[in-house]
């Protein structure tokens, strides 16, 4: 679905802010993206959606390539892209003006937006904000709405990036739980992140540093990895504790999602051994 | 409700509300048109008008408060008016004298800017931001935009952009006003003062600018043609009020009824 | 609630709490309706305050805007009328808190990153050297290396007799810092105690930790179910000795 070949980006000449990456991202799948800042992870997922182009290499979406200047909008319409800051992507007066944006640029007829925006607000539970002006609204409302104006154009695959970052840890969770809930229902999840604690919900994980790829594969077997120990990522506790637990005889434990439940009986097992 | 800034919006669903954006925009440029026109009696008539449809529009914007940014203006206008205009003096203070002559005048002048400013308040009160852009775009599409390197279309969005962008820019600059503020701003009469504020307002601004850039791209914004969630529709009213306006500056261009005696300068 | 030199409080609660609200009555950008907020008998809106509290405001690092970065720091205290050498001698008192790299001193402070930026700015408030000091989400924009560093930033100022309040979400961070804890909901203050207190509560949300630990305790193991930290959790559960089931 998505093929990325070779694909080099520099914004400055001596210093690349992605060196030759290849990777394919198939239809479905649910991909975190972590590294620390200025790793390259966000200047990567720009790509595939042709905000930003390669300098080398290639990126082809749906067999699209997206240095075609005509495929961007078809390119765009199947991958849709949701931004850290929940006020700076908001174009429209009130939500519901905002959600219809994209439809509004495909130029549908006044009936269907209106249908499909109601539908797309009434989806992500939110349309008693439709009349609301962003400045009326929590960050996790905000992006919500934003998520609905990216859903409101029926993509295949969303990008999130770092959609959390500015968040509470209440709207963090709703906003994570909604992802996932989209995920279910078949959308390409491509997600990037810092926080570690948010890898366990997809299946496969990319780990940046410097513009290079140091890990690449599944996410329960992505904290036994050497890049876990990349400077720019922090180790969640509850991983760190499971960790522990592992190095110290309890070989079968998930270290890729612990929760306080799933800790407590290890430990307990572990006491009842002795 | 009353609104909290100047010229705003008032939700609701009165006549005036119901009416096409297009037909408020002519309407209102021709009854402004027709201000310049008019002298004191034609001007006491429109302000009757502007009654009647401020009582349609039932929303109860702060019919001083508009005014208010510019009353130093017309307070001022008002008294060179009075006191400059030779003509039967009827009161002397400090060597002028005021004449009923620019008394007259002065009240022709400051009553058609506090109409013009009145009637442009209902339009704003009663068209969303949404609907004005799109009458405005609807308006502009006959020009031939192309050749000024701009399309209708361009004009709008960056219309109700920035009329989306002036609370978020003024709530940025309340958080780094404040902020400066703790860092002891203003307390020594320094020029940085200004530019403690201007350069992080600026940047903001553009960094802003940059982001919506890439979340209007990345959902498919091209600046060619597009619709609108909020479909234009002339129906009879919006034709009938039209024709009402018209007549109006038809009936209203040779007003010469002087009621009130008008003086030409 | 009363807070004094020297002491270092850890503010939470869930957004719309008044936490942001509290921070401005403390500095007199907002006037109570009704009671007092008094800092060293001085009213919050007093010109003296501003000189008196340093604040760093949650997207402080996007304000800098002086030429260079000791420029920038040097904004607060030349503003509070220091003289031109004590004012080079606050800039680098600062700059050696926060743990800034003498070399960024000339560069501009929009060529530095994120990070730097976030230092650059907590240092501007060092440098006017206040009594007491609010922290807005200091974490907010840190990197890795800065994270880690805070605690001893705010130790150091500690021991400089500064009374600090940190603004913060990230509630295991804060129980680090601060052995105070404040917290807000809808606008009351429902919790004003010590962390150890803090952490017996179950009223109140608690790091992951932490509740794993008061279930062990619960179930009987001898832990401290006041526990936040990985590593006192390791320490404790080695004391266990659950480490050497295998060898058994």
């Amino acid at each position: 679905m998505i093929e990325i070949k070779d694909l080099s980006f520099g914004f400055k000449e001596n210093q690349r802010a992605l060196d030759s990456i290849s990777v394919s991202i198939d239809s479905g799948e649910f991909v975190a993206i972590v590294g620390g800042n200025g790793s390259g992870k966000s200047t990567f997922v720009r790509h595939m959606n042709g905000l930003l182009l390669p300098d080398e290499g290639m990126v082809k979406v749906w067999n699209m390539d997206t240095r075609t200047i005509s495929n961007l909008t078809a390119i765009r319409r199947k991958i849709g892209m949701v931004f850290q800051n929940p006020l700076t992507q908001f174009v429209g007066a009130t939500v519901e003006e905002d959600v219809a944006f994209g439809l509004e640029n495909l130029a549908c007829p006044s009936s269907l937006i209106r249908n499909k925006t109601d539908y797309s607000l009434a989806e992500l539970g939110i349309s008693h904000l439709a009349g609301k002006s962003p400045l009326q609204l929590s960050g996790g409302q905000m992006q919500l709405a934003a998520l609905a104006g990216v859903l409101v154009m029926e993509p295949e695959c969303v990008i999130f990036d770092e959609v959390t970052s500015m968040l509470d840890p209440f709207s963090k969770q709703q906003v994570l739980a909604t992802i996932a809930r989209l995920h279910e229902k078949g959308k390409t999840i491509i997600m990037v992140t810092h926080n570690l604690e948010e890898v366990h919900l997809a299946g496969r994980v990319i780990a940046f540093e410097k513009g290079r790829i140091v890990y690449d594969g599944k996410s329960s077997l992505f904290f036994d990895s050497p890049a876990v120990s990349n400077p720019g990522i922090s180790i969640p506790p509850l991983t760190e504790l499971a960790l522990w637990l592992r190095e110290n005889g309890l070989k079968e434990i998930d270290v890729s999602n612990p929760d306080v439940n799933t800790l407590e009986e290890s430990i307990w097992q572990l006491k009842s051994r002795i | 409700m009353t609104p909290d800034y100047f010229l705003s919006f008032v939700p609701g669903d009165s006549f005036l509300h119901k009416l096409d954006p297009r037909t408020k925009l002519i309407a209102t440029m021709l009854i402004s048109i027709l201000i310049f026109r008019l002298h004191l009696t034609g001007l006491v008539l429109l302000f009757a008008l502007f009654m009647v449809l401020y009582y349609l529009s039932s929303v109860r914007i702060a019919l001083l408060r508009n005014l208010r940014p510019i009353a130093p203006f017309l307070i001022l206008i008002f008294i060179f008016q009075l006191f400059l205009i030779p003509g039967n003096s009827f009161m002397d203070m400090y060597g002028f004298s005021a004449t009923s002559a620019g008394l007259f005048e002065g009240l022709r002048i400051v009553g058609r800017f506090v109409l013009l400013i009145q009637f442009a308040s209902l339009l704003t009160a009663t068209t969303s931001p949404a609907h004005m852009t799109a009458g405005i775009e609807r308006l502009l599409r006959p020009l031939p935009g192309k050749i000024l390197g701009v399309t209708s279309f361009e004009i709008a969005t960056m219309m109700s952009l920035s009329i989306h962008l002036v609370p978020v820019l003024n709530r940025f600059l309340r958080e780094v006003y404040q902020a400066q503020l703790c860092r002891g701003l203003g307390r020594q009469k320094r020029i940085s003062g200004l530019v403690s504020l201007a350069i992080p307002l600026l940047r903001g601004a553009f960094r802003m600018m940059d982001d919506i850039a890439m979340g209007m791209e990345s959902r498919c914004y091209q600046g060619n043609y597009r619709t609108s969630l909020f479909e234009l529709k002339m129906v009879k009213y919006d034709w009938m009020a039209l024709m009402l306006v018209f007549v109006l500056l038809l009936g209203f261009w040779n007003l010469n009824i002087t009621l009130l005696p008008s003086y030409q300068i | 609630m009363c807070i004094k030199p020297g002491e270092i409080v850890g503010m939470t609660g869930p957004v719309g709490a008044g936490k942001s609200t509290l921070l401005r009555l403390l500095v007199g950008l907002l006037e109570p309706d009704s009671g007092i907020v008094q800092i060293d008998g001085y009213p919050s809106r007093a010109k003296k305050v501003k000189e008196m509290v340093g604040v760093l405001f949650q997207h402080s690092s996007r304000q800098l805007f002086e030429k260079t970065v000791y420029d920038d720091i040097a904004f607060g205290p030349s503003n509070f009328g220091f003289d031109r050498r004590d004012i080079e001698r606050q800039v680098n008192k600062a700059v050696n808190i926060v743990g800034l790299d003498k070399s960024l001193l000339e560069v501009s402070p929009f060529g530095i990153s994120g990070g730097e930026q976030k230092l650059v700015s907590l240092a501007g408030i060092i440098a006017q050297s206040p009594r007491y000091m609010v922290l807005d989400e200091p974490l907010a924009g840190l990197d890795t290396k800065g994270k880690t560093r805070l605690p001893h930033i705010i130790q150091t100022l500690q021991n400089m007799g500064v009374g600090i309040i940190v603004i913060s979400h990230h509630l295991d961070k804060l129980l680090e810092v601060a052995p105070r804890i404040i917290y807000l909901r809808d606008g009351i203050i429902c919790f004003d105690g010590q962390r150890q207190q803090y952490l017996l509560d179950d009223s109140l949300p608690l790091p992951p930790i932490t509740a794993l630990m008061k279930r062990l305790h619960a179930r009987g193991l001898p832990v401290n179910p006041a526990t936040f930290t990985v590593e006192s959790a390791i320490k404790q559960l080695e004391k266990l000795e659950i480490g050497d089931v295998d060898d058994a």
